[in-house]
Order: C-alpha cells, then structure tokens, then sequence
C-alpha cells in the first residue's frame, strides 16, 4: 500500500513541476492549476443517526489527510470546469452506546467459519480509517477576485481500508430478541476486507485566496454509496463518508 | 474563514449529536421470574428456552392457581397473569414485547411426578429456530417435560447446520427400545469464537439442567447448569450404551495434537443436597461440590470404549460422597445426569469422531 501511495505521489509531483514549467513558458491563462493539502474531519456515519445509536461518547477524526491535484479549465471568466486527483484518508474513531442493535459477526477459521449473530446492547467503539484515490469533477464558479466556488461530484476507488472496533460492556441476544442472553465483556469485529472498494458522492468546496497563490481551502464531501456492500450483515444500518476538509491550497 | 469553517464543523456536530433519535421500544418478551404459591409449590420453576418446569406438591389442587410472573418492562402478556389458570394441564403463555413486534411463547408445566427412566423417544427444537433437537420427556402422567438439555445450543451460537443431525447431539435410530435413541459426536471446534474463547473441539454432551449462555464467553463451564428436583434416593444408575473414541489426533485446549492419548467418554449421575430451590451445579464443580451426598460413574475402563459391536448394558451403584444423612423433609435435593462423548470436552479437549450413543437410561431408587 505504501508505494502505492508513494507513486502516486512522484506522479502528483511531476505533473506539478511539468506544469509550474509550462506556467513559466506563458500558458495559456484559461489553464488553471492548484494543489492542497488538508484535514479530514467527519464520520463514517449512518444518517440521520439510526435510534439504535443512543448516546455518542467521544468522537476523535485521527489522522485523516487529504492531497490533491486540481486543474480547471475556465470557460468564461467566471466559470470553468475543474477536474484531478486526490488522496483522501477518511477516518475517525467514534465510541457510542448502542441498544438493540443486530449484528453478525464471522466466527472461526477455514471450513469451521460460522456466523454469531444477534442483538447487542452496550458500549460500541469503532475505528475506520479508509485510504481513497478520487476523482473529482466539478462545475467552478468565480464571482469575485479571491473566492472560487465548485460544485459537482467525485468517484472514488479504495485502496487501502481499516474499520474495526470492539463491542464491550454489554449483552448480545443471541439470534436476536427472542434469543439467549449472553454477556459481553470484550469483543472484537474487524470488517476491514468489507469495506466497499469503491465510492462516490456529491463534492462542494470554496477557495479564499489570500494572496495571489495561497487560499485558504474548505471541502464538503458527501458519500452516496454506503461503505459496505448491502448483503453484509455486521452493522444494521447504511454508512456514508461524509468528511469536511479544511486546507491551503496553492495556485502554480 | 477558518473560525467560520470551524464553527460550521462545531454546529454540523451539534447537529449530529442532537440528532438522536427517541430511544427505540424494548423488543424483548421475556418470562424473567415464574412461581406458584408456597401451597402448590415444591420446587423453584426452571427455565429450559421457551419451557418452565416447577414441581407441584402430590395432590395439590392445581385447577385456579395465580402464578407470581415477571416479564420483560413494558411487555404484556396474554393471558393475563392476575387471573387464575388450571395448572393440572400445559398452560400457554405469550409475551408481547413494548414494540409490538417480538413475542415469544412460553409453557408452563407443572411436575407431580418424579421421573426415572428416560428412553429418548421424542425429540424436539426447542429453541426459536427449530434448528437443533433436544430429547423431551413425558412422564407418568403423561405430562411433556423438558428435562434435557445439550452443547447444541452453545454450538447453534455459531454454526448455522441446516439438519438436526448435523448437531453434535441428535437422535439415531441405532436404539436399544423404541424408535430412538441419543448420540453424541465429538466436532471440530471453531476455533477462535470472536477472539474471546478459542474453541479446537466441541464435544457433545447431553445433561439435566439447562444451559445459560448469559457467561459463556466469559467462562463456558458456568453456562453449564446440572441438575433437576429429585424427591427419592437414588442407589444405581443404569442403562446402555456404546462408544468409540474418535479415530483421529486428542486435541487438547489450545489446538495442540495430544500424541498417544485417547479419548473417553463419561455417563455420570450425581444427587446433591440443594441450598437454596434454585441452586444447581455447573461445569466447574460438578464433581466436587461439597453438598454432593452421592455419585453414580462409569468406571474408567468402560470409559475408553464399549466392549465388542454391540450396546453394552451398564449398571452402576451411587456411592456416598459426604456422610450427610438424606432427609427430604428437611432438605431439598436435585439429581443431574451427564453423558458426553469427550471425558474433558467441558474443556474443549478430546478427539474429533468420538461418538457415545445411550439408550433406556433409567435411576434406581429408594423405594
């Protein structure tokens, strides 16, 4: 995974020193280029909150960064078309109560793997941390000098995912409701190689330009394909990414 | 503008944290406590799935009785629990949960007679799926009664056979009387049980009692609940049975091959003085537990294998274990019976394809 990323980055590179190069050689000015860096702060979260969510008791976004390429191709002076490429790290670990909760969890290894499933009621604390490569493609409205507005969409291809967590302090109702109590002290789930390889969703960002390169960046993206595929069966209800980053951006 | 944007991501957790949803209505139906008045009643009532056994006193009137009933908060329960009953018959209970949606029956029967023999003719499923069966029993009076109890249903928390007979204990045809009889195989295990017990072999056990799996993560021999109301002292335990221990490698707790080992089964039944009406044994002191009086065990050469290709017939005395006097108007007292087709199987050790069937498995008493 590690040179996955490392690639992609030698590649960000180059077409940004290829392009401050042909910046330098006087082209064309409807040609617009930017790279940032950011934060990611969000959830990997069901919306609205399932009722089976009955308290959040922490929530830490961890380290989730985002580095991006952007070229934008302006039509008109006020708006052009921005498209490019970005590493995302959506992550974040989150610690809830939870009651009545279904859940299955894989059990056991090779031809012995049987599912546990049930109803939990208890302490939940999940870590997830999901590396994508995204594709955005944005309408880019510029209504005065420093402020550009976009608007559109991405795709996005997984490429490296951790959601794991423990279920503690509590009881699972063995086959659900009517079934055998059974307490849980600790349990662990690990739904990592679930985690749905692709994604895709709604994008909205605005850049504030404090000098003539340098904006200050913010970014709302909002996941429309649930996270995991929907025959899996480990947590009840649909999960979305939906992260807001904040950032410098850097006009070449 | 960062101040803003911070601000905009504080409201959007606010928001996020303010959206929680009114607490969802408890989907459990459950039957927490059952008694009958002190009257009626000899014994604590005994909760096996969807069944509750209680012992009646012999020739109680038993035809309007109140029963004392706890459900699950908000619950309703039908009919309803104030008006009186006639327990001299099954009695149907059905436990609404406050969303409406979840209900689970339960049937209450009433015990006035003791039983000793036990041919496991009749097989049910009794838990909510019908996926496993479980022996049944009707006694003298032609009662139902739910004395059994197996590892079927710790197995069922994670396997998902499609057939009865898939389950370590089911019921076989190869009987001594009757239609049927019970074996017992020893299964792989599953191995790591979402990383809290690590689980190389299950072996089957049938017993008196019932499984409660409320600490079966945290300590499985406590799940295990031996013994049921006895009113007579048992002198032998006899019956028959046939066993070969499975053909493959001993596996011992952590998976490892046990060279030279073989596997053995155990056919045991101990009579025990009772502290309080709902005291039972459980896996941890099943054999060693101070109010024990007496002890019924297949002596360890029969343990290994039964002798040629046929069921061997056993018959073994109850030997005292304390010199306490048995006095049943002063004490109560509650008898287990245990078969399982691994000697240490409670500890998840034994050889994959150990198979014990029994058959006309029948107490001696006192008379």
């Amino acid at each position: 995974m590690k040179s996955f990323y490392t690639k992609i980055c030698i590649a960000l590179w180059l077409i940004v020193t290829i392009n401050s190069w042909g910046a330098a050689q006087g082209n064309p000015k409807h040609w617009e280029y930017k790279t940032f860096a950011g934060y990611n702060l969000g959830g990997t979260t069901p919306l609205p909150l399932p009722a089976e969510i009955r308290k959040i008791n922490s929530w830490s976004p961890g380290f989730a960064a985002t580095v991006a390429f952007h070229a934008t191709r302006w039509l008109t002076p006020q708006w052009g078309v921005t498209s490019g490429l970005a590493i995302d790290l959506k992550g974040m670990s989150i610690s809830a109560d939870v009651k009545y909760m279904m859940t299955s969890l894989v059990v056991g290894e090779g031809d012995n793997t049987g599912t546990f499933a049930g109803m939990f009621t208890g302490k939940n604390k999940t870590t997830t941390r999901n590396g994508y490569l995204v594709l955005p493609v944005l309408a880019a409205y510029k209504p005065f000098e420093k402020w550009t507005f976009r608007l559109g969409g991405y795709f996005a291809s997984q490429r490296d995912a951790k959601f794991e967590g423990s279920a503690s302090d509590g009881y699972i109702r063995n086959g659900g409701a009517a079934g055998d109590r059974i307490n849980i002290e600790k349990a662990t789930f690990d739904f990592s190689d679930e985690v749905r390889k692709v994604d895709a969703g709604l994008m909205a960002s605005a850049d504030w330009f404090f000098t003539n390169k340098m904006a200050v960046t913010g970014q709302l993206s909002w996941g429309l394909v649930p996270v995991f595929p929907s025959d899996f069966n480990g947590i009840p209800y649909k999960m979305y990414n939906v992260y807001f980053m904040t950032g410098i951006a850097y006009k070449l | 503008m960062k101040f803003k944007l911070s601000l905009t991501l504080w409201l959007s957790v606010l928001l996020i944290t303010g959206c929680i949803q009114d607490e969802p209505l408890s989907p459990y139906a459950d039957i927490d406590a059952f008694s009958l008045p002190d009257q009626v009643a000899l014994s604590a009532a005994s909760f096996n799935q969807g069944n509750i056994s209680i012992y009646v006193k012999k020739g109680a009137d038993l035809s309007s009785i109140v029963p004392a009933i706890r459900i699950s908060e908000g619950a309703t329960i039908a009919p309803d629990p104030v008006s009186p009953q006639n327990f001299s018959k099954e009695v149907t209970y059905t436990v609404t949960a406050a969303d409406g949606k979840h209900q689970r029956e339960y049937v209450v029967q009433a015990i006035s007679v003791s039983q000793y023999k036990y041919d496991f003719e009749y097989w049910e499923g009794l838990d909510m799926y019908g996926s496993y069966e479980t022996p049944v029993e009707y006694d003298l009076a032609g009662k139902r009664t739910t004395p059994w109890d197996s590892s079927n249903r710790g197995i069922n928390l994670y396997v998902n056979f499609t057939r009865p007979d898939q389950y370590p204990i089911h019921k076989t045809t190869a009987s001594t009387s009757g239609q049927y009889a019970a074996e017992m195989v020893t299964m792989k295990g599953p191995g790591n049980v979402i990383k809290g017990i690590y689980i190389p072999v299950a072996a089957g056990s049938l017993f008196i009692g019932a499984m409660n799996p409320l600490y079966a993560l945290k300590d499985p021999l406590l799940a295990t609940r031996f013994g049921q109301p006895f009113y007579n002292k048992p002198l032998r335990l006899s019956g028959k049975y046939k066993y070969r221990a499975g053909a493959g490698d001993y596996i011992d707790p952590n998976g490892q091959v046990r060279p030279g080992v073989r596997d053995s089964c155990a056919i045991y039944s101990v009579f025990f003085r009772v502290d309080s009406a709902s005291m039972m044994l459980d896996g941890t002191n099943i054999l060693t537990h101070p109010n024990i009086v007496s002890l019924a065990m297949l002596p360890p050469d029969m343990r290994a294998v039964s002798e040629g290709t046929d069921f061997v017939t056993f018959d073994i005395p109850f030997e005292k274990r304390s010199n306490q006097v048995v006095d049943f108007e002063r004490n109560s007292y509650k008898l287990a019976i245990i078969f399982t087709s691994s000697f240490y199987g409670d500890r998840y050790e034994g050889a994959v394809g150990s198979r014990l069937i029994v058959d006309e498995i029948e107490v001696i008493i006192e008379e």
